[in-house]
């Protein structure tokens, strides 16, 4: 029925803007394409598996295993990211490669096969709509990812550091001049877009299998998102991803045949008609 | 200055190109008749698939460790090659295998369109082949021997059974949207329509789908579900499933491509009971099963599965005819006797009808506990069965 | 202007000779590598045409290459036309057509963001390959056997070689003097400095769509030699990972020198000949770290550093003569 459609649109579409969220950001501030933006999904929901399999409580492991890859994030940064500095080409190019080397590692250590974990208490089952049953666990997705999209666009609309973080994105040359270290924003924001990538992947964990060869696949949907709704804005982002998640989940139930390329089609008008997304700020990053 | 630029480009050149033979110093002529036998096996051991490639191995490393290293006097050498999963890597893995180690026998890979593409190349070779799993309908007769047959074979068994042992009339199919799986749901479909089934729906997923959630929802109402996904999809299907309410019993069509780890995590998932075929489980209970499942317990640390035991039959196949050719692995010569081969495998024998299809045991197995672990149970035997 | 071509063209000229009188002596499957290798290494300069040439970093190039590999296997294969002389033209243009079409979208963003749809509409025609199966054979793709019919003389892995060679040879040096031309210096200058250029009046948009369709065209046959090598289409050859294989040729190799992806081209083969045999669970790894060393520490690729290292290598033997 029509309700359960939208909801299994929508609860997807919470997970694509988690993922995609920490990348629109990296993108926004930095200017920076974090093509390995999807292992840090992959590594929060894999450690959060391992956590939660050696008794951890699930909230508490979960978010221990995004603020790990918090931590990988600013190393990358620091010790990667930064010595290129300003070259973006670079930058990107050096993402591919640790796309390459971050899921034949992950698969080295954990082994190729998806891993799948179990909802956490108190959250497992499903409840009734209509004839149908829906699972208890996506409605909390949808709690958790606006959550964190309110938690989001707080920070960058009413706090100070914020502010910086808008400028920055508006112009950079300025931003600096006003005396604020770019640098330390630059890691700031691309620690906080991992933390969340690695927690997008610790929420998704119960709800889709996560084997370390979905990077890109992962990385993808979070462009298209990004694409569609417009990039360095919170409510573009969250809008952009629930209408792909509908998109995609409305299209795979009735136009099964179209399934896989709905979503690109979306991406292509949205870039034909309006290149810097729906709900994009001023021009497309150059 | 323009003789310096030549010499840099001509030595840089000149270097790579030494470099490349250099690099290729292997497998000058062997003989058929001397010096030891090699045996190619070419895996998906980079990629999605490398888990199953070391079972396949391990399964073959086992039986040429039963005897020794050695057959009819002659070494026997294994000598395996990646092909990453990609039809174009793998037909290559199969020319350096032929050409540069000048292999007697290949074993092809896992992935059907891997496989078809090693058979496509080998074909003009004429180097036998000996598969581990099912094949996709072959391409040239035949060099190929496949004991399980093709995918339709390992799951033509169920249909029948699903309509006089447990009564489903009507199911709702889903399955990955390529040609291995509609091969398996293919033998199902066709022998339990035939006997009166009726399958009133028919989903497919694309492969790599990770949120099966619309296509759940959508699944119409049926005595039971009637499914085939890759193995690392599995658990994610029936973990969606539950969830969102659906208790109509499910089928496995082909369940025996599932591992330990795979039954385990579908038996907590809730899939206890899901039923389908198969040509091999650690739960048979036979004499030689139980003493192949210990060899195997003793030697890698855990059961066998289907693809051990595919690796283990292939190897002993092997032993088998160049056995019966008295160590002659000329290929005509080779061939001609794995036509007659008869082996004694883990579930009974196995050997070959006229056209490289074999004959063996085939079973309905079901996901239950044995003992504290899920396993996949025995509840039917179908003693030598042709395989299409 | 004229002895530096002279120059050039002698230097070409020695590279053929070694390309063409060594082959024979090898053994077969090392030719089969060759072969290969010498496509990739079009496939690779196509890409640097966009890369280090124009400053557009494309990560669905592979798209081109894949569309003329299914055109030439649809059309053997499925409408029974066997001739080389039908079957290759028609691949390269299709190939030039989807680059055409994927151009117009692509251009309307610069900088990371056409690298970001660049690599969506390269995924897109990926996912097309995967489901269109009664086109596409969807995963399991299709065989339309190796080699291409000439129509004069059976084809053999040694005539193949020699064909390739000829027919790449050829796209090089056409790519090569569409480099060095004028046109070719104004899409430098556009890497360069956009702005500056379009002050000056150049129509920015128009040369990067040319050279972007242009880049398309040859990797279209790059991927039409390749099909006839493998005798196999397979949706991975339209999508990421073939994309980025050539990315990585194009920097590891070099993206300032010409040669420079030829280079990459023969070093990746060669270090995933040997992964293969050793180590093939860990190739992308190995892979991935040459490639970021690369990137922090060698940019101008091993080509670039030779160069410059010969540069040094002059510089200290003129002063040391003076």
């Amino acid at each position: 029925m029509l309700l359960i459609d939208l909801l299994n649109g929508v609860s997807f579409g919470m997970i694509l803007f988690l993922i995609a969220s920490g990348l629109s950001l990296t993108f926004g501030v930095m200017g920076v394409l974090n093509l390995s933006h999807g292992l840090f999904y992959i590594l929060g929901a894999l450690l959060s598996l391992e956590l939660v399999q050696r008794g951890v409580n699930f909230w508490v492991g979960g978010v221990a295993a995004a603020a790990f890859v918090g931590l990988l994030g600013l190393l990358i940064e620091r010790g990667f990211l930064s010595r290129l500095h300003n070259r973006l080409n670079e930058q990107v190019l050096l993402s591919i490669g640790f796309v390459y080397i971050f899921s034949n590692l992950m698969a080295w250590i954990w082994g190729p096969s998806g891993r799948l974990g179990p909802a956490p208490a108190g959250l497992g089952g499903s409840v009734h709509i209509g004839m149908d049953s829906f699972p208890i666990y996506r409605l909390a997705i949808l709690a958790i990812g606006g959550a964190v999209a309110a938690g989001l666009w707080l920070v960058t609309q009413r706090t100070r550091a914020g502010a910086i973080v808008r400028a920055g994105m508006d112009d950079r040359d300025i931003t600096r001049a006003l005396g604020v270290n770019y640098g330390l924003v630059c890691s700031a924001v691309f620690v906080l877009g991992s933390f969340v990538g690695g927690f997008a992947g610790f929420v998704g964990s119960p709800v889709m299998a996560t084997n370390p060869g979905m990077g890109f696949e992962l990385l993808l949907l979070s462009l298209i998102v990004i694409v569609v709704g417009g990039v360095g804005s919170v409510t573009g982002t969250l809008l952009g991803s629930l209408l792909i998640g509908c998109i995609d989940s409305f299209g795979r139930a009735y136009f099964p045949n179209l399934a896989y390329f709905t979503i690109y089609l979306a991406m292509i008008v949205v870039l034909l008609v309006k290149p810097t997304g729906l709900f994009g700020r001023a021009r497309a990053r150059t | 200055m323009p003789k310096f630029k030549h010499r840099a480009l001509v030595s840089v050149v000149a270097t790579i190109l030494t470099v490349f033979v250099a690099v290729i110093v292997a497998g000058c002529g062997s003989s058929t008749t001397s010096g030891p036998i090699k045996i190619g096996v070419i895996l998906p051991y980079s990629g999605d698939g490398q888990y199953y490639s070391k079972m396949i191995e391990n399964g073959v490393r086992a039986k040429l460790d039963e005897v020794s290293n050695k057959i009819q006097g002659r070494d026997v050498q294994l000598v395996t090659a990646d092909s990453a999963g990609d039809p174009a890597k793998g037909a290559e893995a199969a020319k350096k295998l032929v050409e540069v180690d000048k292999v007697d026998v290949v074993l092809p890979d896992l992935f059907s369109n891997v496989s078809l593409a090693i058979q496509d190349y080998l074909a003009t070779t004429g180097t036998p082949m000996v598969l581990t799993s099912q094949s996709l309908p072959f391409m040239k007769g035949d060099l190929a021997f496949a004991p399980y047959g093709t995918t339709g074979s390992s799951s033509t068994l169920m249909g029948p059974y699903v309509v006089d042992n447990l009564g489903y009339k009507t199911v709702s199919e889903m399955f990955d949207d390529y040609a291995g799986a509609e091969g398996y749901m293919k033998g199902f479909t066709d022998t339990y329509t035939a006997k009166g089934g009726s399958v009133v729906q028919t989903q497919k997923p694309p492969l790599g789908t990770i949120d099966y959630a619309p296509y759940i929802s959508k699944i119409q109402q049926a005595d039971a579900m009637a499914i085939w996904f890759i193995p690392p999809e599995a658990p994610t299907f029936f973990k969606q499933y539950k969830d969102y309410g659906k208790t109509a019993p499910v089928i496995y069509v082909y369940i025996g491509t599932l591992v330990d780890r795979d039954v385990a995590q579908i038996g907590d998932l809730g899939g206890e009971g899901t039923i389908g075929q198969g040509y091999y489980s650690s739960a048979i209970d036979t004499p030689s099963n139980k003493a192949f499942v210990d060899m195997m317990t003793t030697k890698y640390g855990g059961p066998p599965t289907s693809y051990e035991f595919g690796g283990y039959v292939a190897a002993s196949i092997i032993v088998q005819g160049v056995t019966a050719t008295k160590g002659d692995t000329e290929h005509a010569t080779l061939i001609a006797a794995l036509k007659n081969v008869s082996v004694d495998s883990p579930t009974g024998k196995i050997s070959f009808a006229g056209n490289g299809l074999g004959i063996c045991n085939q079973y309905i197995l079901k996901v239950a506990q044995v003992n504290g672990t899920y396993v996949l149970q025995p509840v039917e035997t179908f003693e030598q069965v042709k395989n299409q | 202007m004229k002895p530096r071509l002279g120059q050039t063209y002698s230097r070409w000229a020695v590279g053929m000779v070694l390309f063409a009188a060594v082959p024979p002596f090898l053994p077969s499957y090392l030719q089969g590598l060759l072969t290969k290798t010498i496509i990739f290494a079009l496939f690779a300069t196509s890409l640097n045409m966009l890369m280090g040439n124009t400053g557009l970093f494309s990560l669905g190039h592979a798209a081109y290459f894949g569309v003329a590999g299914y055109t030439a296997s649809i059309l053997i294969e499925v409408a029974g036309v066997h001739s080389a002389w039908v079957v290759g033209p028609a691949s390269i243009l299709a190939a030039g057509l989807v680059a055409a079409i994927f151009g117009v979208v692509a251009l309307r963003v610069s900088g990371i963001y056409f690298l970001a749809i660049t690599l969506a509409l390269g995924q897109l025609l990926y996912s097309i390959g995967v489901r269109w199966r009664s086109v596409t054979g969807g995963t399991d793709g299709i065989f339309a056997g190796r080699y291409p019919d000439l129509g004069f003389g059976a084809m053999n892995p040694v005539r193949f070689y020699y064909f390739t060679l000829f027919v790449s040879t050829l796209c090089l040096l056409l790519i090569y003097i569409i480099l060095r031309s004028p046109f070719g210096l104004s899409v430098r200058g556009i890497r360069d400095n956009e702005e500056r250029m379009r002050s000056l009046g150049y129509n920015v948009w128009n040369h990067k769509y040319l050279i972007f369709v242009l880049a398309g065209v040859f990797a279209g046959v790059a991927g039409w030699l390749s099909r006839d090598y493998t005798g196999i289409m397979v949706p991975g050859y339209l999508g990421v990972m073939t994309s980025t294989t050539a990315m990585l040729m194009v920097i590891i190799g070099g993206e300032n020198v010409f040669w420079g992806p030829i280079l990459g081209a023969f070093l990746i083969t060669l270090v995933e000949y040997y992964a293969s045999i050793y180590t093939p669970a860990r190739w992308p790894l190995i892979l991935g770290a040459i490639f970021v060393i690369s990137v922090l520490y060698l940019r101008d690729g091993v080509a670039g550093g030779a160069q410059s290292l010969a540069q040094r290598w002059r510089g200290s033997r003129a002063s040391a003569s003076d």
